[in-house]
């Protein structure tokens, strides 16, 4: 047997056999009362970081190909690159953590309708239109809307995966987490709940209840004048 | 008809039993194969064939409106006689046959009637064969169904003389007829036709005179060439196929493949099928000679593969089944094989083997100075002789020897080495993920958690470790790797495993587990191993081995999630042990034997195949 082989089937035995593979993502949006402020998008992989880290050393995994350390730093470099030429969006951000395969990318916004644009933007670039939010201020009356549309797509592309790369989505996460510079007087979504602190609204859901769409992550939250 | 070959095919897969049909196999075939072995129907009786999974679906796609089949005896096939197969080449035709013994002419001819009501075929003093020969070559009595597929050497009827008997015509529209052109304009013709049949259509129109002559003719339609060309090709190789399924037919033993010495050692009535393939140096050449690229041609494979032999044979018995296979070789590659095969397993890795954890190993031993020198005498007679570089080619081979002081690699890498995969453990591995204070901003936290992960151990002789402590040395100098506990680690940061390594005893160990290198330092391994495996790693050249009961022991399948259906865990659950050996050589053989346990709970291997076909099936 070819020593390339025989490490192959090593690294493979590896990846099947440590557990579930796990990860969350986090979005953060920032919010001041002049409308503007900062959106951060965090992946964190790092519960599976010894799955990833044997899969790093193949070429290919469960029929997709593999990327490189180089593949995703220029993925972010790219999702920077893009998000540089947005319009009203500045102080682009990234970091990448290669150890703990923990990722994410900040930028400030004007305002949130800025956000929306770059959605749209993404959005339209994708062959199947997947789940798109929209956020929406309104200063004059405090209000910060969040409008979440699910598309059955997400399912449709969910259920054509074989149950292995499902598996990969089974103890997924994803967390909204909203925070104003002024108390929060209400919000409406049941699944989401305010800080302690009054100045923060947070929700999570389960990869599952995105796929399926159980999981609504639309809001409505009214902040003090 | 792909249902009659499809069914024939099955059944020749489950019959048994000496009707003497090997009778019928040319004297010059070059490969052999045979279904055979009283024990088939002696390991699973016709009626538990019948009531099988396999037999039972079968028999449900065979059966039809007209006619329900109940028995596999219904066909009309003898499946308590043996069936075989042969390829035989000649320079314009390459023959696959097979021969199969019927048990009942007319219940043969109700099958046939039935599944393939298209084709009508007529009764000759008992031969039957198929009208205006559709079929080509298949034939049968009351005996025996002979069916042959052939196919013509194409580069046979590029020759003009061939091409002009046979009323071909030269399928090119550039008027070369130079062989070695042939195929770069067949490739070409894929593309063209549709260009040149277009063209033609229009020159048609305008002219409606055909023109006569059509060697010269550039507008030739050479679309209708290649058809025409094909078409008799194909009437040919019919023709030629029934011819030769009536030689097989009505052969005597006198011509037979009993004449044959090398076939005749071959034979072993124990085994439920054998494989019998003659020297492959005159199959390659035969196949070669008709090559378009005369480069590949020039390698001297003459040397390589002179006077070489492979037989295999398949045993089903009890408690295991076999595949044995035995290569013989040419006295110049023996001779090669013999010093590079020289090396035995080091005993002192048996030190380091617990059988009770052990899932599955892979151990193998050749000399590394033998590989290194000879090796490069192998590929210079293979290259000598090739067309452009030859010349070149040895003198590379020579300088790479002279510069390479195998001697010296020798030492360092005896050649030798076993790989264990020696148990599955439970690891601890931190993972990060986050705490929220009071307005929702989070911190980041280390938390754990345990993962299994397999446990590897490599192990290879060595004699002179210098330039591997060096190597180590300059290592943890770089602070690539650590020593703790009288062993060297390396852990790439964002990998859970970590591969330790140590060397000790002229042995070079590289593994996974910290556990198991502690104890090898210490000298506390807790080594268990039977005599049986001992026997597997020291008297093979090349050993694989699993246990799959421990897989199933200590495979987290449950928690790895992969077996939503339970096969992988039934299967692991009663399956045995199962290894593959390749033996030192023995003259000018080598012997490799793969077995596989057959499960106590199971009457033999026959019915153990049928099991696991039909578990997986449903």
């Amino acid at each position: 047997m070819k020593p390339y082989n025989l490490f192959k089937i090593c690294v493979l035995l590896v990846t099947l056999i440590t557990i579930t593979s796990c990860f969350e993502v986090i979005e953060e949006i920032d919010l001041k009362s002049d409308g503007s402020g900062t959106m951060t998008y965090t992946l964190n992989l790092s519960k599976s970081k010894s799955k990833i880290a044997s899969i790093m050393l193949l070429d290919s995994i469960n029929g997709y190909k593999v990327p490189s350390r180089q593949d995703i730093q220029k993925g972010l470099n790219d999702i920077v690159a893009e998000l540089n030429k947005a319009d009203g969006i500045t102080n682009v951000t990234k970091t990448a953590d290669y150890e703990n395969f923990i990722f994410s990318v900040k930028c400030n916004f004007k305002d949130v309708d800025k956000i929306n644009k770059i959605a749209t933007n993404v959005s339209n670039k994708q062959k199947n239109k997947m789940v798109i939010s929209s956020y929406f201020f309104d200063k004059n009356n405090s209000q910060f809307k969040r409008k979440y549309t699910y598309s059955d797509q997400i399912k449709k592309q969910y259920s054509k995966l074989n149950s292995k790369n499902k598996k990969v989505f089974d103890d997924a996460s994803y967390t909204a987490i909203y925070r104003f510079d002024k108390t929060v007087l209400s919000q409406n979504n049941p699944k989401a709940k305010v800080s302690k602190s009054k100045k923060a609204v947070m929700q999570r859901l389960n990869a599952m209840e995105i796929i399926d769409g159980s999981g609504n992550l639309s809001t409505q939250i009214k902040l003090s004048k | 008809m792909k249902k009659l070959f499809t069914a024939v095919m099955l059944f020749a897969a489950s019959i048994v039993f000496a009707q003497n049909t090997i009778t019928k196999v040319p004297k010059d075939a070059s490969i052999v194969a045979s279904i055979k072995g009283e024990n088939l129907t002696q390991l699973m009786s016709i009626e538990e064939l019948n009531n099988s999974f396999v037999m039972q679906e079968m028999l449900k796609e065979l059966s039809r409106k007209e006619a329900d089949y109940s028995s596999i005896e219904d066909f009309g096939i003898n499946i308590k006689a043996s069936s075989h197969y042969f390829f035989q080449v000649n320079d314009s035709i390459m023959y696959n046959a097979f021969i199969i013994p019927v048990s009942n002419g007319d219940k043969f001819d109700a099958f046939v009637k039935n599944t393939n009501s298209r084709h009508e075929f007529v009764n000759n003093n008992g031969i039957r064969s198929f009208k205006d020969n559709s079929e080509g070559g298949i034939i049968w009595n009351d005996n025996t169904l002979v069916i042959v597929e052939g196919s013509l050497v194409d580069s046979y009827f590029n020759d003009k003389t061939v091409a002009k008997r046979y009323g071909l015509k030269p399928d090119n529209i550039y008027g070369y007829t130079d062989d070695a052109v042939t195929e770069a304009i067949e490739v070409e013709e894929a593309e063209t036709v549709k260009e040149a049949s277009e063209e033609i259509y229009e020159e048609e129109e305008i002219e409606e005179t055909v023109i006569e002559s059509t060697e010269d003719n550039n507008t030739y339609n050479y679309y209708d060439s290649y058809n025409n060309n094909y078409d008799i090709k194909r009437t040919l190789s019919k023709q030629w196929d029934l011819k030769k399924a009536k030689e097989v037919l009505l052969q005597i033993e006198a011509n037979s493949i009993l004449k044959n010495k090398s076939y005749l050692s071959s034979i072993d009535n124990t085994a439920e099928a054998t494989l019998w393939v003659n020297d492959f140096g005159k199959i390659y050449s035969q196949m070669l000679g008709s090559a378009y690229f005369r480069d590949l041609a020039g390698f001297n494979l003459g040397a390589m593969y002179a006077d070489n032999n492979l037989t295999a044979k398949l045993f089903l018995e009890d408690d295991k089944m076999m595949l044995n296979t035995k290569y013989t070789m040419s006295d110049m590659m023996a001779k090669s094989y013999k010093k590079m095969s020289s090396r035995k397993l080091n005993k002192k890795f048996f030190d380091y083997v617990n059988e009770d954890k052990m899932i599955a190993y892979m151990s193998y031993a050749m000399d590394t100075k033998a590989m290194l020198e000879e090796y490069p005498k192998l590929m210079k007679s293979i290259y000598q002789n090739m067309p452009y570089y030859g010349e070149e080619a040895v003198l590379a081979i020579d300088l790479f020897s002279l510069l390479l002081d195998e001697e010296a690699v020798a030492e360092v890498l005896k050649g030798d080495m076993l790989f264990l995969l020696s148990g599955i453990s439970k690891q601890e591995v931190t993972y990060t993920t986050y705490e929220y204070n009071d307005d929702y901003e989070y911190v980041e936290v280390e938390k754990k958690k345990t993962e299994t992960l397999p446990d590897f151990l490599l192990m290879a002789s060595s004699d002179d470790s210098e330039i591997i402590t060096k190597l180590i040395k300059y290592s943890k100098n770089k602070e690539f790797v650590t020593f703790n506990d009288g062993f060297y680690t390396f852990k790439e940061k964002s990998s859970p495993i970590s591969l330790h390594f140590l060397i000790k005893d002229d042995i070079i160990f590289v593994g996974t587990s910290a556990v198991e290198m502690k104890k090898i330092v210490t000298g506390t391994f807790n080594a268990k191993v039977s005599s049986k495996h001992k026997n597997i790693m020291s008297k093979n050249n090349y050993s694989m081995y699993v246990s799959a009961q421990q897989l199933a022991d200590q495979l987290p399948i449950e928690e790895m999630g992969i077996d939503r259906s339970g096969k992988l865990e039934w299967f692991l659950n009663t399956s045995e042990d199962a290894y593959i050996t390749a033996s030192k050589i023995k003259g000018n053989t080598v012997d490799t034997n793969m077995v596989i346990g057959v499960p106590s709970s199971q009457e033999n291997a026959l019915k153990y195949i049928f099991d696991i076909i039909e578990n997986i099936a449903k």
